[in-house]
């Protein structure tokens, strides 16, 4: 075992993780398209706040360093809300779908050459 | 405490994390890990697989890591085996919080997959004295 065999499996778990990026940020955007248009919830408040924190800490390990800053960003901004558990007033609420949006672009696959 | 890092029992409820940690420790560094998924499994690993380091992550559903932590703190075999915090959550607050536990270091997520075994060493060398 070396480590050219490890850059090896890496860039194959990397490539894996890249794939499967796009499908996991559309189910975190639809989670918050689900709290902001319907009643608060809690729990569901916290779970947009874990699946933030997991993309945060994992993103750039597999090379996509925009999506681990931008989770980063709307974890921090959620964070005294989920505390609360409550939504984040109005203003917050346009700065993290604008984070949002930040995370899906730089989650969505290269367009082909 | 043996001269030498080679086992290492890696806790982490992430799929992804804990297979890239697995192979960068295994293939990289040449340590002999054992990962669990939960903290729950890693209680009942420990005493079989007799790691030198647990290298353990700190928010996981059910059993966390602070709590994996303070179980082990409980166990005479497993009192004094040094404990390595992998976290996202790396703000000065939060690993003077894990230090005061008893962690023997905290690593930082995101990580370098290449490095990783270099800090993990370091760690251990540091917990040794």
């Amino acid at each position: 075992m070396t480590a050219e065999a490890f850059k090896r499996q890496l860039e194959a778990l990397s490539a894996d993780y890249r794939r499967e990026l796009p499908a996991q940020l559309a189910a975190l955007d639809a989670l918050w398209r689900g709290l902001a248009g319907g009643v608060e919830a809690p729990a569901r408040l916290a779970d947009l706040q874990r699946e933030l924190h997991t993309l945060a800490g994992t993103a750039r390990t597999f090379g996509v360093a925009g999506v681990s800053e931008a989770a980063r960003a709307a974890e921090t901004l959620l964070a005294p809300y989920c505390r609360r558990g409550k939504l984040p007033v109005a203003a917050k609420r346009a700065e993290l779908e604008r984070l949002l949006a930040a995370l899906l672009r730089a989650g969505a696959p290269a367009p082909a050459p | 405490m043996t001269a030498e890092l080679r086992r290492i029992l890696l806790v982490e409820d992430n799929a992804d994390i804990r297979t890239i940690v697995k192979a960068a420790l295994e293939m990289v560094g040449g340590f002999e890990v054992h990962a669990c998924e939960s903290g729950t499994e890693a209680l009942a690993a420990v005493t079989g697989f007799a790691p030198q380091l647990i290298l353990l992550d700190v928010m996981m559903p059910d059993l966390d890591g602070p709590g994996v932590l303070a179980r082990l703190r409980e166990r005479p075999e497993c009192a004094a085996i040094p404990v390595v915090f992998l976290t996202a959550k790396a703000t000065k607050d939060e690993v003077q919080r894990l230090r005061a536990l008893g962690a023997a270091d905290v690593l930082t997520k995101p990580f370098d997959p290449m490095t990783l075994h270099e800090k993990v060493k370091a760690s251990w060398e540091a917990a040794a004295g």
